[in-house]
Parts: structure tokens; sequence; C-alpha cells
């Protein structure tokens, strides 16, 4: 069920101005342990939907999905707290959850006058599992917790090209990672350097920010959709919804390169004041 | 020693296949490709499944239930664990290559993009084009534990058609165990209805179901529920020919 531009027989609390009120879940608590705790906050301010979860006719819901895992379960609830336990092990990388009210039997849904005047005097026969309202969604990373599979939690590898002495670099989109693929010259001269913590940050400006522009652009492009199940793509996705200042920008090629700066925290600035510390530190000892 | 492949060759690799790089697609083309040893590292769970022999029968599932079963139930991972493309690329590489030869076949003409999809496991939808992969997911997707008479019931059902993977377990509906359970009870109860034409029903099946999936939350639906929702278009599976 999408609730981007889907159109819904009945009026949707959260979806454009079809009801008037609120239903706004707060971000969810999680702890990671064997099991992971996921403590949900559903705020709803309306009510004519308040009066059909008081009469059992609807439900706060949480919809949890691990795309990497194949789990996709919902979990019911007529309260506004309320704590999902799921064993960790069921779980790895990015987990969504969709928070929804949905009607948990078949039932008249009553004309209400916090609808939209298109939808005046008219009343809804609902089915078990349709929407009465939309609260957004949320994400967070489970990362791996066996023994002898444990794993770097970034998206981004560097690798070694073989095939190339030197050359451009290129950026590769077709596994599980983002990976940046330098040519043997190019990579060992890396390797030597980064280590060094005053030269880190040059390489997320001359590498890292073309590589995770390059990926936005395409995850916004036609073709976008056949990488989303990607590790990196479910990366940078989770990152432009929950990052405050990215929300303002679009996954899309025009917005990519200002995202890609804001993802790795401007480290132009960083490398611009590596520079002058280097060249000050020259004079000092010329 | 038992073993994974390490995240580097898996990025090296799938990166110079994809390009078609002369030097490794030769390698795989004339048979002689081994994985570096310095891409391996030691993993004790594998242990248990070294000594399976998979004998190729056909391109089919339906004649590999048994031997997959066996592998399913020695090889004893959690689904946080098996969705690690480490395991199964080393698994079709190394344990099962020969397996792998005659059911994947690679020859002069093939591909980079062709071994990246049957012998790597590149997204969590390519655990279901990795054959090893598939065939541990197909179980641990349809077992049912607490069923007192049969718990492989449903993956009986699964082996029967691959078409499964591709309608029912690839899309995000599948990923609902309510879902999917209640889908092949549906087709394992109603044998009459699915005499003939079972790939179509069940894809009419899918349609349906996706459609209703566009308003309503299916993945709050219990199997049961699944199960009276498909039987509401009864009448339409049973004339559905193609």
């Amino acid at each position: 069920m999408r609730f981007d531009g889907n159109l819904f027989p009945n009026p949707v609390l959260g979806r454009s101005n079809d009801v008037a009120g609120k239903y706004e879940p707060l971000p969810p608590v999680v702890e990671i342990g064997p099991d992971v705790k996921i403590d949900v906050r559903h705020q709803l301010f309306c009510d004519s939907i308040q009066s059909e979860i008081k009469e059992e006719n609807a439900n706060f819901c949480v919809e949890v999905h691990c795309l990497n895992t194949f789990y996709r379960k919902t979990f019911h609830s007529f309260e506004e707290n309320q704590i999902l336990i799921i064993p960790a092990n069921l779980l790895r990388g990015n987990v969504e959850l969709n928070f929804l009210i949905i009607a948990s039997t078949d039932f008249k849904y009553p004309y209400s006058k916090s609808w939209h005047p298109d939808y005046e005097n008219l009343e809804f026969q609902l089915s078990k599992g349709m929407p009465l309202a939309y609260g957004g969604s949320s994400n967070f990373e489970v990362e791996d917790q066996f023994e002898g599979l444990k794993r770097g939690s970034n998206f981004i590898h560097i690798i070694q090209d073989e095939s190339r002495n030197t050359g451009p670099f290129e950026i590769s989109l077709n596994g599980e990672a983002l990976v940046i693929s330098l040519a043997k010259k190019e990579f060992q001269l890396y390797h030597s350097l980064y280590q060094r913590p005053d030269y880190g940050r040059h390489f997320h400006s001359a590498i890292a920010t073309p590589a995770i522009a390059y990926a936005i652009a395409i995850m916004g492009s036609q073709s976008g959709d056949t990488f989303a199940d990607r590790k990196w793509f479910q990366a940078i996705k989770a990152k432009m919804e929950s990052d405050p200042d990215l929300q303002n920008l679009e996954i899309n090629e025009s917005d990519s390169i200002k995202a890609a700066q804001i993802i790795l925290k401007n480290p132009l600035i960083d490398m611009l004041n590596s520079i002058k510390t280097e060249i000050a530190k020259d004079e000092d000892e010329e | 020693m038992s073993f994974v492949v390490s995240e580097t060759f898996c990025d090296t690799f799938i990166h110079r296949l994809h390009k078609n790089d002369e030097k490794v697609l030769k390698s795989y083309q004339n048979g002689k490709f081994s994985i570096p040893k310095n891409y391996l590292h030691p993993f004790q769970p594998l242990q248990a499944i070294e000594k399976i022999k998979l004998n190729f029968i056909s391109k089919d599932l339906i004649g590999y239930f048994d031997i997959a079963k066996e592998l399913y139930e020695k090889l004893l991972l959690q689904p946080a664990q098996a969705s690690d493309q480490r395991i199964w690329t080393y698994l079709t590489h190394n344990v099962f290559g020969d397996f792998m030869g005659k059911l994947r076949p690679i020859n002069e003409t093939t591909k980079g993009d062709y071994i990246i999809e049957h012998y790597f496991c590149k997204s969590a939808k390519a655990l279901l084009y990795n054959d090893i992969a598939l065939f541990w997911w197909l179980f641990y997707l349809t077992e049912q534990p607490q069923n007192p008479h049969d718990k492989y019931i449903l993956t009986r059902e699964v082996f029967t058609m691959r078409d499964y993977t591709r309608h029912l377990f690839s899309g995000k509906q599948g990923r609902s165990i309510e879902f999917r359970h209640g889908v092949l009870e549906y087709v394992v109860e109603n044998p009459k209805i699915f005499e003939n034409f079972k790939e179509a029903r069940v894809r009419l099946i899918m349609s349906n179901l996706n459609t209703i999936a566009g308003s309503t939350l299916l993945s709050s639906y219990s199997t049961s529920e699944i199960k009276n929702l498909i039987n509401s278009f009864k009448d339409e599976l049973e004339l559905c020919k193609k």
C-alpha cells in the first residue's frame, strides 16, 4: 500500500487534506540486543477516528519490513503506547516502520464533519486492513551480530581494480555496497595515505562526494527502483529521510551534489583547512 | 576448515564481471577460476554441509526437495546470517561448484552478468537467483514447525513449480508469513482447482491479491483470512486457463 499519490475510496487522515486533525507518531525509541525493542507512541488528534478505535472498529498499527531477511509483519494496538519485540536474528540492515490506523474489522465508516467537503454526507463500507490514517514512516539499522560474519557498516567500499595500472576511478552500483574502484597506482597511494588522520577527509571530498552524488542521481532516475534492494540504496534513502538537513532535498540529479556533501558533513571545508595547515607547517619549517 | 568469502571478494569480482573484464571472465569460462586464498575467512557453521553431495538432476526444482531438506536441516543459520551474500557466494563457487557447473553452465560465450546472477548474491532478491541460497530460503519461508503431520507440506508444494519464486516470494506481499502461507495452503487444500493451469491460476491469485493490496494492508490479515479472500474469487480461478 503506497500513500504517495494513491487514491483510496475513503478519506485518509495524513493524506493531503482529506481529514482535519493530526496523526503524528513520535520518533520510535529502538533498543537493539538479543531482541529488538521498539517503543512507539502514536499521537492522534482526531475525535472521529479516536471514537472508531474506542469501538474497536479501528486500531493503531506498525508495519515492520526488513527487505534483507524477507521479514514483514504488522503489529496492532488499541492503545497509543505500543511496544514491539522482535528477535534480532530475524533482521539485518535497514528496517522500515510504517505507522497507520487501519480498520480492524469490516464496518460502516460514518460521515464526519472533519472530512473534506468533497466527502460531504458520504459513508463508506470499510473492509479489514483499509486505512483511516497514515502517520508516515521511520527506519533503523540492525548490524550483523554473528561472530565470523561481522562486517563494516559502511555502505561505501573502495577496492583496487587489478586490470588497470592508472586512470580515472570507476563507480559500481551493482553490488550490496557502493563500490569505488581505483586503478592499481591510485589504490596504492590511497592506501598509504588513508590512515593518516589529516588526509581522510580529502578522500571524502575527492572520491566519496561524487560517488554518492552519482548514486543519488541514479536513485532518482527511471531505473532507480532496480537498485532498491541494495544496501547502499537503503542506507542513502534512510539518511535522506531521517536527517533534518536533508529533508528539503529530493532524491534526484539536481539535488544530488548538495545532498552528497551534507551526508558527508561538508568535507570540502575540512579538506581546505587541512591544506591550509600543511602550507602553514611548510612555511614554519622554511 | 570451512570458509566464507570476504566482502572485498564480492565487491571486486562483481565489479570486474559486470565490466566483462577479459581476464576474470576467461578464468570462469575455461573452468579455472578459484577464489584466491586472501579472500577467504574461516566460518565454522558451513562445516556441517561440506560433505553433502548435490547431484545434477534437471533444471526443475522438483527433484531437489530431499537434498535441499538435508541442506536446510544441517545448515543451522538464522535469517540474518542466511541473508549474507558471503555464505552463498562461497558455497556456489567452492563446496557446490561442480553441481553449479552443471545447473548453471558457463561456456565461452557466457557474460559476466549471468555469473553474477547465479554465482553471487548481490542483493536480497538475488537470494532467490542463487540456487543454493534458494534451496535454504524456500524451506525457511514455507516451514510450518507447528504442523504435526508434515511441517514441510507447503515446501513440497513450492518445489513443484519454480514460478512461485518469481511471483510469490520476490514481491512485497509474499514477505508476510501469513500471506505466503495463506496462498500456499489454499493451493494445497484445493487440489482440484489446481489440477490444470496451475501456473496461470497462481498468477491470477497474486494479481488479484496485489490489486486488493493497493488499498488494504494485507500483512494485517491472518492465514485463514487470506484463504477466505482467495476463495471469494474461486469462480474466476476455476475459469482461468492462461
